[in-house]
């Protein structure tokens, strides 16, 4: 059994890893995985300067961007097109303005509609073109995304047995069938949890508003109103990869389970703001009621 | 929909307030309300306090308690109770003995009485499960108790993480420590 905990992308991650590892084995997968995430940060970040993100809000033109970048864009659209753009990269300078820039802020300016996909950007794989300045935000699904990378850096490694945790985002494969009992935290309390899920083989995401709150707004703000989604206190999304189960997160928020399972497989639970709840069949979780 | 949505919050409201009250019944019941005695197997009844005067004709005014013969706790219900602890508020969770309790809740509809049953299985202090049994005569209170017994059951709940074996929490997520540091701020300023 071997465990990292570090702190990367402004957040806390825990790795567990079933099989034992030589101290020279973890140094070195430590490292490989703390140069991926640098690489991944300083592509994606909005919150840092030198980040080709926040070079293309100031530029346009055309960026070759890294190697991960087509199954990230490409994913994107695909969630941009089946949410009629409520689920948009483009959301970035309204967070900026809602307060939620990288000085945090918190002080809310006007906020403008952002462009749609197809007035601001291009993927032509490798290259990005901005057709206009625009700043990216790949909060929706960029950390799942991260924790697949990460994943797959330790399946590289052949460690099949593993959970890497980006502080409750979480990815687990067993290859004994060990089941992952996962809490899902109360939304108005962070020392309950309103149920357990069992995870195997899967991904599990969740997002609710009462942390990352301020003002008006919480993290998810509606590019067509320009408001915070008020009915939903928390969600949770099951998936096969922990970038799909994270954009959903943000997805539910704003589109109904019944149409995103047209689009995709995954299972889901929610937690409405007057407390009742819906859960997929296939959701498995004690919830407490 | 729109009305039947209007109909849920209604009987949910109404239904609620009987819940309280039924509840409140049950633990002062519990708690001290009934003298020692060996009488438990007949049904007792329980006045749950003074009626509120703001509240309207369909509200609950009384709560029928009836202990549940058909198990032993209930006749092990009120243990000694001293007049020490009547005074404290029983906001300990050992207060409560374990067992299952029913409540029939009677309340007034423009139609005339109607009543609904809830059961409690209590332990260590929690609700652990919980029935609800639709009395209603009325074809209305029929169709209102049936949307709230179907609905009343997703309303989840929390429990305190130390008392679960879990591995891990999934919650809100990515909660920046610059973003909670902001907030910290946010709040010493507004407390100035």
């Amino acid at each position: 059994m071997t465990k990292f905990e570090f702190q990367a992308i402004g957040t806390g991650w825990q790795i567990d890893i079933a099989k034992e590892l030589s101290s020279e084995e973890e140094a070195l997968l430590l490292l490989e995985i703390m140069d991926r995430i640098k690489l991944f940060d300083i592509a994606y970040s909005r919150f840092r300067k030198d980040s080709l993100v926040t070079l293309m809000s100031e530029n346009s033109g055309e960026f070759v961007l890294p190697e991960d970048a087509n199954l990230m864009i490409s994913n994107y659209k695909k969630m941009y097109d089946v949410t009629n753009g409520l689920v948009t990269p483009l959301i970035g300078q309204v967070l900026v303005d809602a307060g939620y820039d990288a000085d945090y802020s918190l002080i809310e300016k006007d906020l403008t509609k952002p462009s749609s996909w197809e007035e601001a950007i291009e993927w032509q794989e490798p290259k990005l073109i901005m057709k206009t300045p625009s700043l990216l935000d790949f909060g929706a699904g960029g950390k799942g995304y991260l924790v697949d990378i990460i994943s797959e850096i330790l399946e590289k490694n052949k460690i099949f047995s593993y959970c890497v945790d980006g502080s409750g985002d979480l990815r687990q494969r067993s290859e004994v069938g060990a089941i992952l009992k996962v809490g899902l935290e109360h939304p108005d309390d962070s020392t309950q949890v309103v149920g357990v899920a069992n995870i195997l083989n899967q991904s599990i995401c969740g997002s609710a508003g009462n942390r990352r709150k301020w003002g008006n707004f919480h993290h998810i703000i509606n590019p067509e109103s320009l408001t915070s989604p008020k009915g939903i206190l928390a969600i949770w999304a099951v998936a096969e990869t922990t970038f799909l189960a994270d954009l959903l997160t943000t997805a539910l928020f704003f589109v109904s389970p019944e149409i995103l399972l047209k689009h995709y497989i995954f299972e889901y639970f929610i937690i409405y703001s007057d407390y009742s709840m819906k859960k997929s069949v296939g959701f498995d979780a004690e919830v407490f009621t | 929909m729109d009305q039947n949505k209007a109909n849920y919050w209604v009987t949910g409201s109404v239904v609620a307030v009987v819940l309280l009250l039924a509840s409140y019944g049950v633990f002062k019941y519990i708690k001290n309300d009934t003298p020692d005695s060996d009488t438990i197997e007949t049904p007792l009844e329980v006045t749950t306090g003074t009626p509120i005067s703001t509240l309207k004709s369909n509200t609950p005014k009384t709560t029928t308690i009836t202990t549940t013969t058909s198990t032993k706790t209930t006749t092990t219900v009120p243990t000694t109770t001293t007049t020490t602890t009547t005074t404290t508020v029983p906001v300990n969770n050992q207060a409560y003995k374990d067992g299952t309790y029913t409540a029939v809740g009677n309340y007034f509809t423009p139609g005339g009485e109607e009543s609904i049953t809830v059961t409690l299985i209590l332990k260590n202090g929690i609700v652990t499960d919980s029935n609800v049994v639709s009395n209603a005569i009325r074809p209305q209170s029929k169709e209102f108790q049936a949307i709230f017994i179907a609905n009343y059951k997703p309303l989840v709940i929390g429990k305190s993480i130390s008392t679960l074996y879990l591995d891990k929490v999934s919650g809100s997520s990515l909660t920046p420590k610059g973003f909670n540091d902001a907030v910290s701020k946010i709040k010493v300023q507004a407390a100035i």
